[in-house]
């Protein structure tokens, strides 16, 4: 009888001593998506990543959507994000406008670590030069993105396009790299931009997509969508969650999660890595401190 | 019965079960029907969730710009909730039109989501934005209509299916109450059936118990199963014989006991050496029950054991010079060890023995009569009706031939008694007779003597008269003469009164008055003596008697005691009634008698008077009390006086009363 009181003492002591601990932890962490491809899809995409995380680290992590890819600049703060999935611009323009480090990047499917842009027109609209888009409708995905933008821009640039509203009847932005596809596989563009991991996601789920299109330009390297978490942030937070996400690969559901997320694994990310980024800034003749990402 | 109850309790549970299963059955039906409701239910609510979420998307879409901000999570959390009932919905099972349009619904879904992303990201020209925002309205308007569409179906189905479980459930609430029913109706009939099972055997064992009980042993009942009544029946029904065959057996115990007693008794009874053997034969064959019964006994004058008269079951010319050479019998007794034997037809000693009418033999036995331990016959009994001889019998017959063997003992001192009581008698007589002749010879020698003394004198006198002379002298003796003569005829008148044999006068007698005259009678002689006369009377009754006889003997017993007193005295006469008779008591206190004198006082001629007493009048009296049926006794006390004591009955029993 002695033993078990003394037993049940210690096991109650135990129990005060371990609760402010969990209540320490207890805590939420927002995290913001950009709208790479249609915002359901999107959030769909990084709900089971969301889930993983807070049944880990024992942090609820919460996600959020913006609709647009500048939204995630000006919005960070106003919305007290804790970190966002970043893109190659958005990455670059955060690391420089926001008080944030990036912490991981994924490992694509087919083994790369970055991605890269495509110029798209239907095959069947006989455009193969950029002479042949003349007085065509353009769709943009978003002006805070290399891929969806900047690229398209140096590269029509680099082929006399000086400026855009001469050249073509109409561009637009569609704010996503997937719409920026089905606006021209609609006939709602001629011409569109898109980052390759995305187009490779939609070929993979309809193959006719690759017939009907074809790429007329390839962007340069650029890094893949990155996790960037605030800088302020404990450390240890900060720590477990890298770590959760560094060994994910190592179980069966981190591996299950990282395949909805056409993901291998994913590796540590470093500021480094967005130097393609400043180039491409630089070759548009822009400077990622005056740069206006926003979409009038 | 145990197997009974088992089988019966096993059919109540399987009814149990049974009606457990129905139970279980109908429940999981009902519930299945309520789950499939609650499903349908379930779908409704997720369907109209659907038409909110949409309607709330459709209306976004109208009110709110296309920088979504937050609201922007809202409108995604609503889409996916609104694709996931979808999802929810088509992943069921339906019916082919509904998946189909389930289907359809999946794919508007998936356009609209399109078209709503296209709209909230796109940033163009305000025509092209309308133009995405018409485009998306209206395909969330076709996925309301598709929903009401369905929501119709889905109301119709839940209706119908709600009719139907209701149904289901009246149907399975029939059929609960049905078994219920029939399990209650089928456990009672069991429980009747079970308990009149139980009490009919019951009832008959207590019946026959009591009919046991009555005295009606051997009862046996009928009730006859596999079960444990069974069982106690057949236990019951041995019992009964049981008890039926040891009462019987006690009673014939008891029979031949009394049948024993009885003999014995007349044994006992009976003298005649021919009487005892009848009773013996009579009684073996009434208490053993056999056929026929035999004695031979020693006849010492024929050296042989002959058959004694008479024998049951045999007329006497049959056993007539039936007899046994002795060293035959000797040798049988013998070689049986001296003991009883049971000897069956088939020995050789059967014929030996029945050498006559052994025919019909089926048992025998042979008793061995001893008187003093010497052999002096034996008894045959043959064929014992209905079964064997036994040892029991055997034994019983020892002891009668025991109780035989001292009959014969006792008729044999019985007449031997008889004899010397005889002889006894005639010496007696003979003697009484030589006793009469003495008493005779010596009245007579009294008688002589007594008149002799007159007779002297008047011849003395007579002789002296012969001489004398003288007148005076002559008339002198003349007068001696006659009293001498007077005297002697008193002699001869009284000897004559003593032999004559006066009848009783009898009449009602008061012998306190009747003493009272005789004391009157006496008194006046004793006017100048000094004796005092007491009269001690009782009230006492009147007696049958001859008052002039009892006078007599009374008034002889005072003038003895007046006698005796010669200096005076006491005479006291006392009366009392004892039991049926009167007693008077004549005492005085005179001289007494000696004892060798008490003896003689009621013979005739004795006296203790020499001169004044003829020596009859005490054995007068005592001739008149014995008439009378009555006592005289004297009480004798030397030097204290003499008591006469006379008993008296109240009635004679002899009718005497002479005319």
């Amino acid at each position: 009888m002695i033993r078990f009181i003394v037993i049940a003492t210690l096991f109650c002591f135990i129990l005060s001593t371990q609760a402010p601990m969990t209540h320490a932890e207890n805590r939420e962490l927002l995290i913001g998506l950009i709208p790479e491809q249609n915002i359901f899809k999107q959030i769909e995409r990084y709900k089971p990543l969301a889930r993983y995380l807070s049944e880990k680290t024992g942090i609820t992590v919460r996600l959020t959507i913006l609709s647009r890819y500048g939204d995630i600049i000006d919005r960070f703060v106003q919305r007290g994000l804790d970190g966002a999935f970043f893109g190659d611009l958005t990455g670059a323009l955060a690391i420089e406008k926001l008080y944030i480090e990036p912490v991981v990047r994924p490992v694509n499917l087919d083994g790369s670590t970055y991605s890269y842009g495509y110029i798209i027109v239907r095959n069947d609209s006989g455009i193969k030069t950029v002479a042949d888009m003349k007085g065509k409708v353009l769709a943009f995905v978003d002006r805070a993105t290399v891929t969806g933008y900047l690229f398209p821009l140096s590269y029509f640039r680099s082929h006399g396009v000086e400026n855009l509203n001469d050249f073509f009847s109409e561009f637009y932005f569609t704010g996503s790299h997937d719409s920026s596809v089905y606006a021209v596989l609609d006939g709602r563009a001629d011409i569109g931009c898109v980052k390759n991991t995305i187009y490779n996601n939609l070929v993979s789920r309809d193959p006719t997509i690759k017939s009907e299109l074809r790429i007329i330009a390839k962007s340069p390297l650029m890094p893949e969508s990155t996790l960037c978490l605030r800088k302020d942030l404990p450390e240890d937070i900060k720590k477990m969650i890298k770590e959760v996400l560094l060994t994910m690969d190592r179980n069966d559901e981190g591996r299950q999660i990282l395949a909805k997320l056409q993901a291998r694994r994913f590796i540590a990310a470093s500021v480094e890595d967005f130097k393609p980024v400043y180039e491409m800034l630089k070759t548009v003749g822009e400077d990622i401190e005056t740069y206006q990402y926003r979409v009038r | 019965m145990r197997k009974k109850i088992t089988q019966y309790l096993l059919l109540i549970f399987l009814l149990f079960a049974l009606s457990g299963g129905i139970a279980i059955t109908a429940l999981s039906q009902v519930t299945r029907d309520l789950k499939s409701l609650i499903t349908l239910h379930k779908i409704e609510i997720i369907r109209q969730n659907l038409v909110i979420n949409l309607q709330t998307v459709q209306t976004n879409l109208y009110t709110i710009g296309t920088s979504f901000g937050p609201d922007l999570d809202v409108i995604v959390d609503n889409v996916n909730s609104l694709d996931k009932a979808i999802t929810t919905c088509t992943g069921c099972h339906h019916s082919a039109i509904l998946t189909r349009k389930l289907i359809r619904l999946k794919r508007f879904t998936e356009k609209y989501k399109e078209a709503l992303s296209a709209f909230i990201t796109t940033t163009a020209n305000p025509e092209r934005v309308k133009r995405l925002q018409m485009a998306t309205a209206e395909i969330g308007e076709m996925l309301l209509q598709n929903t009401r569409e369905m929501a119709f179906i889905t109301n119709q189905k839940l209706k119908e299916k709600s009719g139907m479980a209701l149904r289901k459930v009246e149907r399975i609430k029939q059929i609960l109450l049905a078994s219920l029913l029939g399990i209650m109706l089928t456990g009672g009939i069991i429980a009747v059936n079970l308990t009149s099972e139980i009490l009919k055997p019951i009832r008959e064992l207590s019946d026959a118990a009591r009919e046991v009980a009555s005295g009606n042993l051997g009862y046996t009942i009928d009730y006859s199963d596999a079960t444990e009544f069974g069982h106690l029946a057949r236990v019951f029904n041995e019992m009964s014989l049981s008890l039926k065959e040891g009462h019987e057996r006690n009673m014939n115990y008891m029979m031949r006991l009394s049948g024993l007693y009885r003999l014995t008794l007349s044994f006992h009874m009976v003298t005649n050496k021919q009487d005892i053997i009848r009773e013996l034969v009579f009684g073996v064959a009434e208490i053993i029950k056999t056929e026929k019964v035999l004695v031979f006994l020693y006849n010492r004058e024929q050296d042989r054991y002959a058959s004694a008269f008479p024998a049951y079951g045999f007329t006497d010319s049959d056993v007539e010079n039936w007899s046994y050479e002795p060293s035959f019998i000797n040798n049988l007794y013998l070689k049986s060890n001296k003991r009883s034997i049971i000897i069956q037809p088939e020995d050789r000693i059967t014929k030996q023995l029945l050498f006559r009418g052994n025919d019909n033999i089926r048992n025998l036995a042979v008793i061995w009569l001893k008187q003093k331990g010497i052999l002096t016959g034996f008894l045959m009994t043959i064929n014992k009706e209905g079964e064997e001889f036994d040892e029991e019998d055997i034994r019983l017959l020892s002891v009668i031939a025991n109780n035989f063997s001292v009959a014969m003992d006792n008729a044999q001192l019985y007449r031997s008694l008889h004899t010397q009581m005889q002889k006894l008698k005639d010496t007696q007589e003979q003697l009484v007779q030589a006793a009469k002749l003495a008493a005779i010879g010596e009245l007579a020698a009294n008688i002589a003597h007594e008149i002799n003394n007159p007779l002297t004198s008047i011849l003395g006198y007579a002789e002296l008269m012969r001489e004398e002379e003288d007148v005076e002298s002559i008339m002198r003796d003349l007068e001696i003469i006659e009293s001498e003569s007077l005297r002697a005829r008193d002699i001869v008148r009284q000897l004559l009164e003593f032999s004559k044999k006066w009848p009783l006068k009898i009449s009602k007698v008061d012998i306190n008055r009747l003493l009272k005259e005789v004391i009157d009678l006496v008194s006046l002689n004793l006017k100048d003596s000094e004796i005092n006369i007491i009269e001690d009377f009782s009230q006492v009754p009147q007696i049958n008697a001859d008052a002039n006889q009892l006078k007599q003997v009374f008034l002889n017993l005072i003038n003895n005691a007046i006698q005796s007193m010669t200096n005076g005295g006491t005479l006291s006469i006392r009366t009392e009634k004892i039991d049926n008779s009167v007693m008077i008591e004549v005492s005085d206190t005179g001289t007494g008698i000696a004892d060798n004198v008490a003896q003689k006082i009621f013979e005739p001629f004795f006296t203790t008077k020499k001169d004044r007493g003829t020596g009859l009048g005490l054995p007068i009296s005592y001739r008149i009390i014995k008439k009378h049926e009555g006592k005289i006794e004297v009480k004798k006390r030397m030097d204290k006086g003499t008591t006469f004591r006379v008993i008296l009955p109240i009635r004679l029993s002899s009718l005497q009363i002479s005319p």
